[in-house]
């Protein structure tokens, strides 16, 4: 017997099971049932309950824990002795001394731990007198909701938030028989709005106020899907009934969420079934948007590219892809556009990734997502710069959280604003917006003197986080490439190539911005790019997928997005994308599509794009179709279609199909699986060898701030998701209005309080915003939430409105 | 056979006869007597203080129904309470097996001995718990003078039934 092995004795079955595992993971191990209560597999054993209680010899002559107890050598365990049975119905009957039994008016029913307990032990009613707590019912927050008759007090929300999410909201308040749970600071919990203690409490106790009283757990139709609102791409299971989205919640344990999610997973998905959906073809005659049968909007379509088709030739036609659409879609989309339609004018909208993932490989010749979720978390160092992931990225942030506390990883956190990763830092200092690639350009050279006016971090900080790096093994250097990105993403990346050249042991993890920016990029949609981001220029790469569509590929790579629309775009397809709301210049892109001949918006929600489109046309939201994105790793998560498409609505890539079809090449596809299958067939890596060239990135001149001048940070919000989430009420309710989030000191200066109306104006343009004071923005620092309304930030200085000057005042 | 035995059997069958109850009414002016265990169309009682469903909205009898007969659209009221939307069912498809009014927790479904179910119109099978507590209200009514025109054998069993 080795010694990292114990061996006992279960009901009398001798059991091995590793050294450290408890008594009641070895129960488990062969199939000994032993109910529990307060025991959550993301949890740490804490003991609560006493449901999980067992014999234990040799021991003191009393029923044992068996969640707490490590397994011991030679230990005998009884589980189910007609004592400990009578315990075990005493803890239930105990527990029901203010719990109301109200199970079919509970949301929890079906699902409910204790309700199995109760029933399993025949139990009908409490034979004490039930005595319920004063305030049976407490709203929490916008979404959270606690009914303290239900609650068993074993702790899971507690633990959860403290454990997993590192936020620590809630806590047991008072002592013995009146203990209750509550918001640990406030009796508003402005917390992270994660889900997460609803999802782990194992009664009605804490409940989603979105989903309450609107479906029974039992009578859903679930779904294991992925979460269409970032990059971390976590595994969700979307329940629905009678065809609508009722709530989704996190589903298994495995990577990349690891059983978690944030409030985007958890409370975001109440966009699919909102009654703004385009929910049918529309064809715009007489300047008006008209509802049209499919054939009929088809039939436009066709007429339409075929008439620029021949007309202006191919060059004149270009297809927009967009990462909230799945690989499939954009696959169907750029193969309809290089082989049907014969142009490599093939884009997606994308914030930094690209760029980021362009610089990235010429330099290290590496691929985007080439490493793990767990080697960012095994990394000895974990370096967070620029936006704070805890919003962006929330799942990341919170499993780096844990890393830093559980695991012992040194943790610098060099955000631009104050982030919830502080707390659990090594270190931390606050870079200012516009000197990113400046500080980890610097970090990578030791000759590049830092200054503080480069990057706002002042010298010793930075001394320290410069040794810290040079002396740690491994590093992972972690950022955001969201909109804060555009127009610096390649600086930043090759400010951070810079420093995985200097020394070994470096990670880059660029974090998308969208479920499927990675998808956009590794599927090709680019104008020199081919499926498996395999360069166009490659003569191989487009013989064999010229060879697999049947075609002669033109190795005549499409011109840059702007050029094309400027110069000989004569008709357009766009596909999930606002690529007028997000162009640099929309007044400009408007002008031009509304001169082009054909132009085809695909979407969900009506938007800038569709306001000059010559034909709308209703898209499918992740819950009603399959297909795959790929998340920041790499990672493909799969989509599964939880409910049939609202209205006419149809999956993208069925659509983009059926037009080229009608054109005359039927791809052939009637599911999405046969997509999935092609697209891997084709993706293969390129070999690119990058040029190894590290390149100093000069610090920008960052911009002084004095008076009412302030720098703009424009990060995503942590309930901000772009156009969906603006449709999605319960998100809206977290952050009703955008907002010009302030520090305290400049909000006193300027004479600006919590909740005013604030001017905010740059060189290229101005606009009228609420004002929150916010403790996280630095002094000198005005934050916008982008992807709010995308307009925002954006009427400020459309191409990088981040890190420029800005003038604030009370309007 | 001797001649003319037919006639009298027949006579015999017919005076047999003459003294009995007929079976057969003249529906729907006059109805049959109808056992207490009698299954007929599922009702809902009146909740005396919101004067509307006893309902709570558990969805217990949809999940019990083998034959989807009924939806359960629920909400939250404005104070926090489980609001009924909408309570649909589908006699049409109904087999009166009673699952629904077994598994209801508060009572909020009745059995009744309404089978007055014909309509010209399919439409006026789907009803809805308006209608259900119209039924059963109805139906109470009646049995009362149900009970007086009641056969012999129907009231045998309907004493062994309550006891
Ligand atoms: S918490 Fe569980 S046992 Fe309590 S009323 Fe709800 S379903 Fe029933
Ligand atoms: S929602 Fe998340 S952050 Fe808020 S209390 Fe619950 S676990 Fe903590
Ligand atoms: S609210 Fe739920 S999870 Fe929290 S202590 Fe009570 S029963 Fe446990
Ligand atoms: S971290 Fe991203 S993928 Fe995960 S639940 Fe939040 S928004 Fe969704
Ligand atoms: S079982 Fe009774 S209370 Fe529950 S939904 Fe049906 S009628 Fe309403
Ligand atoms: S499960 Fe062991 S005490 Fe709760």
């Amino acid at each position: 017997m080795s010694s990292d092995t114990v061996t006992l004795t279960i009901d009398g079955n001798e059991v091995q099971v590793p050294r450290g595992a408890t008594v009641l993971q070895a129960c488990e191990s062969i199939g000994v049932e032993i109910p529990t209560l307060c025991t959550d597999p993301r949890l740490k054993p804490y003991g609560a309950c006493r449901m999980c209680v067992v014999e234990v010899q040799p021991g003191p002559p009393r029923p044992t824990a068996s969640c707490t107890t490590p397994a011991g050598d030679g230990m005998t365990v009884v589980t189910n002795s007609q004592s400990i049975r009578d315990i075990r119905k005493h803890v239930i009957e105990l527990q029901l001394q203010h719990h109301p039994l109200d199970c079919p008016y509970c949301d929890q029913a079906g699902t409910c731990e204790l309700q199995d307990e109760v029933f399993d032990q025949e139990i009908h009613q409490s034979p004490y007198e039930t005595v319920p707590k004063a305030h049976p019912e407490e709203i929490l927050n916008e979404v959270i909701l606690l009914n303290h008759n239900r609650c068993i007090l074993c702790g899971r929300c507690v633990r959860i938030c403290d454990e997993q999410i590192g936020v620590r909201a809630l806590d047991f308040v008072e002592r013995s028989v009146g203990t209750f749970i509550a918001p640990a600071q406030h009796d508003f919990m402005d917390c992270e709005r994660c889900g997460m203690c609803i999802e782990t409490c194992p009664v009605g106790a804490l409940l989603s106020r979105p989903f309450k009283h609107s479906a029974r757990s039992w009578q859903t139709e679930k779904a294991a899907s992925t979460c269409p609102h970032c990059s971390v791409g976590c595994s969700i299971l979307v329940e629905s009934r009678h065809g609508e989205v009722v709530r989704t919640r996190s589903n298994g344990l495995e990577e990349p969420d690891r059983g978690i999610l944030c409030a985007k997973g958890f409370f975001g998905h109440s966009f699919v079934n909102s009654d703004d959906r385009i929910t049918q073809p529309m064809v715009r005659r007489g300047g008006v948007l008209w509802p049209v049968s499919w054939r009929a909007a088809l039939d436009a379509i066709t007429a339409g590219l075929r008439g620029v088709l021949e007309t202006h030739g191919p060059r004149a036609v270009g297809v927009v892809g967009s990462p909230n659409t799945t690989n499939e879609d954009n696959y169907t989309l750029q193969r309809f556009a290089r082989a049907v339609l014969g142009t490599n004018n093939v884009y997606s909208q994308d914030s930094g990734l690209h760029a980021t993932a362009r610089t990235l490989r010429a330099v290290l010749g590496s691929e985007v997502g080439p490493h793990t979720q767990s080697e960012l978390l095994e990394s000895d160092l974990i370096l967070v710069v620029g936006a704070d992931i805890g919003h962006t990225h929330n799942v990341v942030g919170a499993h780096i959280k844990q890393a830093a506390r559980d695991a012992g990883r040194l943790l610098v956190v060099a955000t631009r604003l104050a982030s919830g990763l502080d707390d659990f830092a090594t270190i931390s200092a606050r870079v200012r917006p516009g000197g990113e690639a400046a500080f980890l350009s610097a970090l990578a050279d030791a000759a590049n003197d830092v200054t503080e006016q480069g990057t706002g971090i002042d010298a010793g900080a930075f001394d320290e986080i410069s040794q810290m790096v040079g002396a740690a093994g491994s590093v992972a250097v972690v950022w955001d490439t969201g909109v804060w990105t555009l127009g610096k993403a390649d600086k930043i990346a090759q400010a951070a190539a810079n420093l995985a050249l200097a020394r070994d042991g470096v990670k880059l993890f660029p974090l998308a911005e969208r479920a499927n920016s990675v998808g956009t990029f590794r599927v090709g949609m680019a104008p020199d790019l081919l499926p498996g981001a395999r360069p166009l220029a490659d003569a191989e790469a487009r013989r064999e997928i010229g060879d697999a569509w049947g075609v002669e590929l033109s190795e005549e790579p499409g011109l840059p997005f702007a050029e094309f629309v400027e110069g000989p775009m004569r008709a357009l397809y766009v596909m999930g994308e606002d690529v007028v709301g997000g162009a640099a210049n929309p007044s400009g892109v408007s002008a031009a599509l509304r001169e082009a001949d054909l132009v085809v918006a695909q979407d969900i929600f009506m938007n800038a794009t569709t306001e000059v489109a010559d034909v709308v046309l209703p898209g499918a939201t992740f819950a009603e179709k399959g297909g795959h994105y790929s998340n920041f790793e790499g990672r493909l998560g799969r989509l599964e279609p939880a409910i049939p498409p609202v209205g006419d609505a149809r999956p993208d890539w069925e659509i983009v199909a059926r037009i080229a079809a009608a054109i005359g090449a039927d791809f052939g596809w009637r599911s999405h699986e046969p997509i999935s299958e092609e697209l891997a067939s084709l993706s293969v890596a390129p070999s690119i060898s990058g040029s190894g060239q590290a390149v100093s990135v000069n610090g920008a001149d960052l911009p002084t701030v004095n008076g009412d001048r302030l720098v703009l940070a424009t990060e995503q919000h942590l309930y901000t998701a772009g156009v969906a989430g603006r449709h999605a009420p319960s998100l809206t309710l977290m952050l009703p209005d955008a907002v010009a989030e302030l520090n305290p000191d400049d909000a006193e200066r300027l004479q600006i309080a919590h909740g005013d109306r604030v001017h905010v104006a740059s060189a290229g343009g101005e606009v009228n915003l609420k004002a929150m004071v916010a403790r996280r923005v630095p002094s000198g620092v005005v934050s916008l939430p982008d992807r709010f309304l995308e307009a925002a930030p954006r009427q400020l200085d459309p191409r990088s409105p981040d890190g420029t000057a800005v003038r604030v005042s009370k309007a | 056979m001797p001649l003319g035995s037919g006639v009298m059997k027949g006579l015999k069958t017919m005076l047999m006869v003459t003294g009995r109850k007929p079976a057969t009414v003249l529906y729907p002016e006059q109805l049959r007597d109808i056992s207490y265990r009698f299954r007929g169309q599922v009702g809902m009682r009146r909740d005396e203080v919101t004067g509307g469903m006893t309902c709570v909205g558990c969805g217990l009898c949809e999940t019990a129904c083998p034959n989807d007969v009924i939806r359960v659209d629920t909400s939250e009221n404005e104070d926090g309470t489980r609001f009924v939307d909408r309570y649909l069912f589908d006699v049409g498809r109904c087999v009166f097996c009673y699952f629904c009014i077994e598994a209801c927790p508060v009572d909020a479904l009745q059995r009744t001995h309404d089978f007055h179910l014909i309509t010209d119109d399919r439409r006026g099978l789907l009803i809805d718990g308006e209608k259900m507590i119209e039924i059963y209200e109805h139906d109470q009514a009646n049995r009362e003078a149900e009970q007086k025109n009641i056969g012999p054998g129907a009231a045998l069993a309907n004493w062994f039934e309550r006891g």
